[in-house]
């Protein structure tokens, strides 16, 4: 039987479920469970907090793409507003956003997680076949080097002269239109989202699922999770309709990835080991802009299609990083500096020749690197911390250096970092002056598009929340699957590792309904 | 049922969120503002509110104005942040925050226009709102590198939420250099349609907007509408090569149904 979608806003009166599995949050991790679980026959509910939107409604526009599909209307940042967090909110979660880069799980960070974590069972040959489906599916390949945009010819031009690797990157799109809207919402359906792929997939098997639907708390009973009760709320808005979505399920996945499922496990008061939200990882990102003499246009073209992996082992003591471009509309360019007034305005009526090369550094893996917390505010909302500590700064010092060469060597006529007092570079013999300037939170900006663990797996319950199989340590039929189970950061971008582990996770979540 | 105590974990509603920032944040704040009580001492700038304010008072939106102009550029071809609104779409913002939050941001505009603190901290007489735009941009500039991390913090959220609301707005735009986001018909298109092989859009080809109009690409997302004006300079590395077929122009349907 064919199931549907539901927005609250449609809804009358409170409503009461009973499914096989509750599915909380429709992004990377729950879209791709949810279809294998109705696929393998069981009763599926989704809840998801973000709005319902589809391509009719991206038009392009910044202002309403961020009120609308990012957490707390593009806002989120950590505590002390000094690390700003791009995450998504809406039916597809991340993937309705995102920049569509898809990189299998490095097996260098298999290893890592089965010698330092523990973890078994996690390795190359046994995420194959669910990488093969989800490549399958997605239309995962790369992006022809010919088709790049300039941002992007930019870090290929540049690192390669320098002798670097780089190389073009993998995406999931069919159709793609190269319009740079990735990041406000597909305007063509090009990029394959989980709102275009496993969602319908999953809905044409009986999938249930509520939109602007925001959990409030996990039910319990018996030391087993009985279900949820979630509040309505109106689109782009932190009002509540009045309405009450109440389920009960034999299983609950927990999918609403970083930084909110653990803050809802907190919010639950499931937190028995105090290990939630711990171990978070954002993959904290730098950037430096390039001027160039010819058309840059960085909000045309795939907003990420080259990447470079040059500089992502710099031993063991040092924090590895990777480069890839960024896409610059106007608004989001004008969020990547501290400048104001005239200098403002001078740097962003330079867009249309400017290039964004970002850095994006690999925390979680060095010993002591336990990333950030997550906890509550007082409104039950989750809240970040996060400290930029002495090997993230030593890698952000080098990154600035690397990406300055970079676009010296792609051709720019002038380099600026986002430093509050930014750094200008002409030439090689400048490079010194990044040795003087300051590095850490506040001297510059910093971003995350990627968040990771929080309910981070495990075999051992005192230093994990879930184990290597999802399921959660102490309450038998609840699981994690989403991008806050991972142990650590991924030095590339995460989605496909969420949609493979997800993918490999619907055995164990259906053998949980018994 | 919605106040009955398996609710109790998402907090207290907004008069308790309220009460705690007092309690965790304006700590810090009063420090950095030295004397929060002089806050009235001398009247700020008259400005004209808006008629529905959500969170803002007129007193605290008409600081928002001025930190708004001296925030966002001024002169032409600049538009004025006022004639965009971006205080009045800043009251929006705020109303969609964690009460918690946007209270933080009400308490740094009170603590930004004190005159007294001002006068103490920053030599600067009077209220904020009341100096001139570069005496206003130079207490901004101190802000952001103050060494007071409440202050830095504070910088950040101001200058993020004037700066955001304005460039987004597609006035803008023709000052950025940027010609808007391309239109592919989307809006009267079915809600999905099997994936096809489509033109690259080409931004050379586009037309600037329109102050205040939405951006006007051809409907196909194809290269080849008649440029409007200044169009940037064509790449000398080329544009994107078209090999594929253009896509179809998307039939106009009745707005499909939230069910699919």
């Amino acid at each position: 039987m064919k199931g549907q979608i539901t927005e609250g806003r449609a809804l009358t009166a409170d409503v009461a479920e009973r499914c096989d599995v509750l599915v909380i949050g429709s992004g990377a991790g729950g879209a791709v469970l949810a279809a294998g679980l109705v696929e393998a026959g069981l009763d599926v509910v989704m809840l998801e907090a973000g709005p319902y939107q589809t391509r009719r409604s991206f038009q392009g526009d910044e202002g309403a793409a961020f009120v609308n599909l990012y957490q707390e209307q593009g806002a989120r940042a950590t505590a002390d507003l000094s690390i700003a967090v791009l995450q998504g909110r809406s039916v597809g979660g991340s993937t309705t956003v995102n920049w569509t880069t898809c990189f299998r799980t490095p097996p260098r960070v298999l290893r890592h997680w089965a010698e330092v974590h523990g973890i078994e069972g996690l390795d190359e040959e046994s995420l194959r076949p669910h990488f093969e489906a989800i490549e399958q599916r997605l239309g995962i390949a790369t992006w022809p080097e010919e088709r790049a945009n300039e941002n992007n010819r930019a870090l290929l031009r540049g690192a390669r002269a320098l002798g670097w690797e780089a190389s073009p990157l993998r995406r999931n799109v069919r159709g793609c239109a190269n319009s740079g809207l990735c990041g406000v919402g597909c305007p063509v359906d090009g990029k394959q989202g989980m709102h275009v792929t496993f969602l319908p997939d999953a809905v044409e098997g009986g999938l249930r699922l509520y939109s602007d639907v925001e959990v409030d708390t996990l039910t319990m009973r018996d030391g087993r999770v009985s279900g949820a009760v979630a509040r309505v709320r109106a689109p782009g808005s932190r009002a509540t309709m009045g309405r009450v979505v109440q389920v009960q399920a034999k299983v609950v996945a927990l999918c609403g990835g970083a930084i909110n499922s653990p803050a809802l496990l907190l919010r639950s008061g499931l937190n028995p080991n105090g290990r939630v939200g711990l171990r978070t990882f954002i993959h904290p990102v730098i950037g430096v802009a390039g001027v160039y003499d010819h058309l840059i246009a960085p909000y045309a073209g795939a907003p990420q299609s080259v990447g470079s992996h040059q500089f992502i082992d710099r031993g063991a003591d040092k924090m590895g990083f990777f480069l890839e471009a960024a896409p610059m509309q106007p608004m989001l360019a004008s969020t990547a500096t501290a400048m104001i007034g005239p200098q403002l305005g001078d740097f962003l009526a330079r867009l249309p020749n400017l290039s964004a090369l970002l850095s994006l550094h690999v925390d979680g893996l060095l010993p002591g690197d336990e990333g950030g917390v997550v906890s509550l505010k007082p409104s039950g909302d989750p809240k970040l911390d996060y400290p930029v500590r002495p090997a993230l700064i030593e890698a952000m010092a080098e990154s600035h250096k690397v990406l300055a060469k970079v676009h010296l060597a792609a051709g720019a006529r002038e380099v600026g970092t986002l430093h509050a007092q930014p750094v200008l570079l002409r030439a090689e013999a400048d490079l010194p002056l990044l040795d003087q300037a300051p590095y850490g939170a506040f001297q510059h900006a910093i971003f995350t598009a990627h968040q990771m663990g929080g309910c981070t797996m495990g075999p051992k319950p005192e230093n994990s929340v879930v184990r290597p199989d999802h399921r959660h340590h102490t309450v038998e039929n609840l699981f994690v699957v989403d991008g806050s189970a991972l142990p650590t950061a991924l030095g590339v971008n995460p989605s496909q590792t969420v949609y493979g582990l997800a993918h490999r996770a619907r055995a164990f979540v259906a053998a949980a309904v018994g | 049922m919605a106040d009955s105590p398996e609710y109790g974990a998402r907090g207290g509603g907004a008069g308790a969120s309220r009460r705690a920032v007092l309690k965790l944040g304006l700590g810090g704040l009063l420090v950095a503002g030295a004397a929060a009580g002089g806050l009235q001492a001398w009247p700020g700038a008259s400005v004209e509110p808006p008629l529905l304010l959500q969170v803002l008072s007129p007193r605290t939106h008409a600081i928002l104005v001025a930190v708004a102009e001296a925030v966002c550029p001024d002169g032409p071809p600049w538009p004025r942040p006022s004639a965009l609104g971006v205080a009045a779409k800043v009251d929006a913002v705020l109303a969609r925050m964690d009460p918690a939050d946007a209270d933080q941001i009400v308490v740094a505009l009170h603590l930004l226009e004190s005159a007294l603190a001002g006068a103490i901290l920053d030599q600067r007489v009077g209220p904020f709102s009341s100096r001139p735009l570069a005496l206003r941009r130079r207490s901004l500039e101190g802000w952001k590198i103050s060494a007071l991390p409440v202050r830095q913090t504070a910088f950040k959220a101001l200058r993020g939420l004037c700066a955001t609301a304005y460039f987004a707005d597609p006035r803008t735009f023709a000052a950025v250099g940027y010609p808007g986001p391309p239109d592919f018909g989307q809006a009267s298109a079915p809600d999905r349609q099997p994936a096809q092989d489509r033109a690259l859009w080409d931004p050379t080809a586009s037309p600037f907007s329109a102050p205040g109009a939405d951006a006007a690409a051809p409907p196909d997302g194809a290269s080849g509408g008649a440029s409007a004006g200044a169009a940037p300079p064509a790449s000398p590395l080329g544009s994107p090569p078209s090999s594929v077929a253009p896509v179809a122009p998307v039939a106009p349907t009745a707005p499909a149904q939230v069910s699919p």
